[in-house]
């Protein structure tokens, strides 16, 4: 084409038609003035056509021309540059050839055996550098890159240009003097072998000093024991240790306490019961059955702390008794602490003549690992226990032992199997259908599998049964709230504080009023007035907090009247 | 502002002081973000390594596991109206973080009837 040499550049040198050609196609503003694309096009002739279809060939280039001219510039910037980066690339390779040849000379030296002495080399190799970066710098003055050099040239006048370049030469001759070099290695090799030797001391006492803090660091850990396996172990066997007695016991002057105590039992009086067998235990500490019936008085009086500490203390007395065994179980259970139930809940087979031969092909379970298995393991123990309790059930499938079904019921309640424990109770029941104790575990499985319904007719059982039973209160309470019926968990929670509160027993003394006071805040549960507390805020009533942080039952009681 | 749940978590607040070596067992640090309306009102940490809870964001400890909860929701799980398990499965509880530790949070926030 003959345009061809008019619209491409000489060698990528602008082309000036090119640059016109682009500075008009890309004139948008002016095409578009007072005309629309189209009226444009329309009323373009043929020969504006062939105007438009060599713009159109030139509208191509811009793109790439303006490339070419960023190119350009940068070869320009390049090439203005080079020089001087270039020199100084070599400069600084040279620098960094003779420190790492060096460094490399004085390798061998250099203690490379020692771990610790890895980060050390690096302030020598920095002194290397400084050391050589010293006449480096000057003689960079000295040999001026020509580069550099033309453009100075050019600027400075003649005489002016001499005398910097003598200059430079002097500073050079005066910098590098052949014998102050010498010294200056000397120095440095006896720096060298000093800095070494300090090397090696801050080796050794590094080392020193690392192996007696990580000793520190393990004495302490063992002093705190934080190790959660092995506190959890602990903790678990040291809570609940001492039997709290009540601080003034309005019983304490009575002769025949356990007996008068039973008697409450029997009435379904337990807080009175619990004051009596407290004053029995005080002066016949070494008496199995006082304890026994504390521990079980106070689980149901919803006391499990309370309660667990006495079992364990009638559990000492007499290892083999199957009702403390059974009664720790379950509190336990209610504690959340599975391990101290299974072990229990083994012991308790393993005391029971029918079938402790049972226990002989596990003997894992009945030795003491039991309490040193992690949660984990426990798991595994209480699968296993659960077997073996079935073995046991089997043995005589037509006779139910209420007993075995009990246990295994709690062994469900440990596995959150509730719909299990309902059954093991159901069939408890069928063969002892007056106890109150079965049907409140009945009602505490329904409850627990979230069938709050029919919860609430078992524990009407139980209370049926025993009007006094604090703990069936209780769980009526938790029901009813679970059931958001708030009004009537108030109630039942209300009438379980003040039955603990004012002890028939208590009533029937002389000195009645004082004790009723101190006596009755000690025998009220600390589990019933947190749950009241939690219902009375779901309830929105935080007028009403204050009463439940003092302890006021009566102004409670009160405020529930209507 | 006063919520549903505060209730639950005064409740947890008294637990962990009446057993500390029952919320020692469970060694976690929680931070709950409890939701009204879709937006987060209140945080509340459970520390159970150190046995306390409080208002606000862990102060000076590491969180293990995030839970954000509805007002509502929150409440119906400590009553055990709505199980955890479910309400994770729903979307209803989301989980941040350690999600095992969640299993042990259960006794702390159920009130569970007594056998």
């Amino acid at each position: 084409m003959s345009l061809r040499p008019l619209v491409e550049g000489d060698c990528g040198a602008v082309n000036p038609l090119v640059q016109l050609g682009g500075q008009f196609t890309r004139d948008v503003a002016h095409k578009d003035e007072g005309l629309t694309k189209a009226q444009f096009e329309r009323s373009m002739r043929s020969d504006e056509r062939l105007v438009q279809e060599f713009f159109g060939q030139a509208a191509g280039p811009p793109q790439s021309f303006q490339m070419d001219t960023l190119l350009q510039e940068m070869r320009d910037i390049n090439i203005s540059g080079d020089g001087v980066s270039q020199q100084q690339c070599m400069q600084d390779q040279v620098a960094s050839q003779w420190s790492a040849d060096f460094t490399q000379q004085m390798a061998p030296a250099l203690p490379n055996n020692m771990v610790h002495m890895q980060p050390q080399p690096q302030p020598q190799l920095h002194y290397v550098r400084e050391f050589f970066d010293g006449p480096g710098t000057s003689s960079r003055n000295f040999y001026a890159p020509p580069m550099m050099r033309q453009p100075y040239m050019a600027i400075a006048a003649g005489p002016q240009q001499h005398n910097t370049f003598f200059d430079t030469n002097t500073i050079i001759t005066e910098n590098i003097p052949m014998a102050q070099k010498g010294e200056s290695v000397d120095d440095w090799i006896t720096d060298y072998q000093t800095s070494k030797k300090e090397n090696e001391q801050t080796v050794t006492n590094f080392n020193e000093k690392f192996w007696q803090r990580l000793q520190e660091e393990w004495q302490k850990l063992a002093e705190e024991n934080e190790h959660p396996w092995l506190s959890e172990y602990n903790e678990n066997l040291d809570a609940y240790k001492e039997y709290e007695f009540a601080e003034e016991n309005p019983m304490s002057e009575l002769d025949n306490a356990f007996e008068k105590g039973k008697e409450y039992l029997s009435k379904g009086d337990i807080p009175s019961a619990v004051l009596c067998f407290e004053v029995a235990a005080k002066k016949e500490p070494e008496r199995v059955e006082v304890w026994e019936l504390l521990g079980i008085s106070q689980a149901e009086n919803e006391m499990d702390p309370q309660s667990i500490a006495a079992l364990k203390r009638a559990l000492e007395l007499q290892p083999e008794n199957q009702r403390v065994l059974m009664a720790l179980a379950v509190c336990y259970t209610n504690e959340g602490l599975q391990n101290n139930a299974v072990r229990m809940l083994s012991n308790w087979l393993q005391v029971n003549p029918r079938y402790q031969h049972l226990l002989t092909a596990h003997p894992e379970l009945h030795s003491e690992q039991i309490s040193l298995a992690s949660s984990l393991i426990g798991a595994n123990k209480l699968r296993e226990l659960q077997q073996i309790y079935l073995e046991a059930v089997r043995i005589n499938p037509a006779q139910v032992d209420p007993d075995l079904q009990e246990a295994l019921g709690v062994l469900y309640n440990l596995s959150n199997e509730y719909d299990k424990a309902v059954d093991c109770y159901r069939s408890a029941l069928h063969v002892d259908p007056q106890n109150a104790k079965v049907w409140n575990r009945l009602g505490a499985s329904l409850a627990n599998g979230s069938r709050s319904v029919e919860a609430v007719e078992a524990y009407q059982q139980a209370l049926l049964l025993q009007p006094g039973f604090i703990r069936v209160r209780y769980n009526v309470g938790v029901c009813c709230m679970n059931l958001k019926a708030y009004k009537e968990a108030v109630e039942h929670l209300l009438t379980a504080l003040t039955m603990q509160a004012h002890t028939n027993a208590a009533r029937e003394l002389p000195n009645a009023a004082a004790a009723t006071t101190a006596g009755g805040q000690h025998q009220m549960s600390e589990s019933i007035w947190s749950t009241l507390k939690m219902v009375i805020s779901l309830m929105g009533r935080s007028d009403l907090q204050g009463y439940v942080s003092d302890r006021n039952l009566t102004a409670l009681n009160e405020a529930f009247k209507e | 502002m006063s919520l549903q749940s505060d209730a639950v978590f005064q409740k947890i607040i008294d637990g962990l002081q009446d057993n500390q070596a029952k919320a020692k067992a469970v060694n976690g640090v929680f931070l709950y973000k409890i939701t009204k309306d879709g937006k987060v009102v209140k945080e509340w940490t459970l520390d159970c390594k150190n046995a306390k809870a409080y208002e606000g964001p862990a102060q000076g400890i590491k969180v293990d596991t995030t839970l954000t909860v509805s007002d509502e929701d929150m409440v119906d799980i400590a009553l055990g109206k709505l199980n955890p398990q479910a309400a994770f499965m729903k979307g209803k509880l989301k989980i941040a973080g350690n999600i095992m530790l969640t299993q042990k949070l259960a006794p702390l926030l159920k009130t569970d009837a007594k056998l």
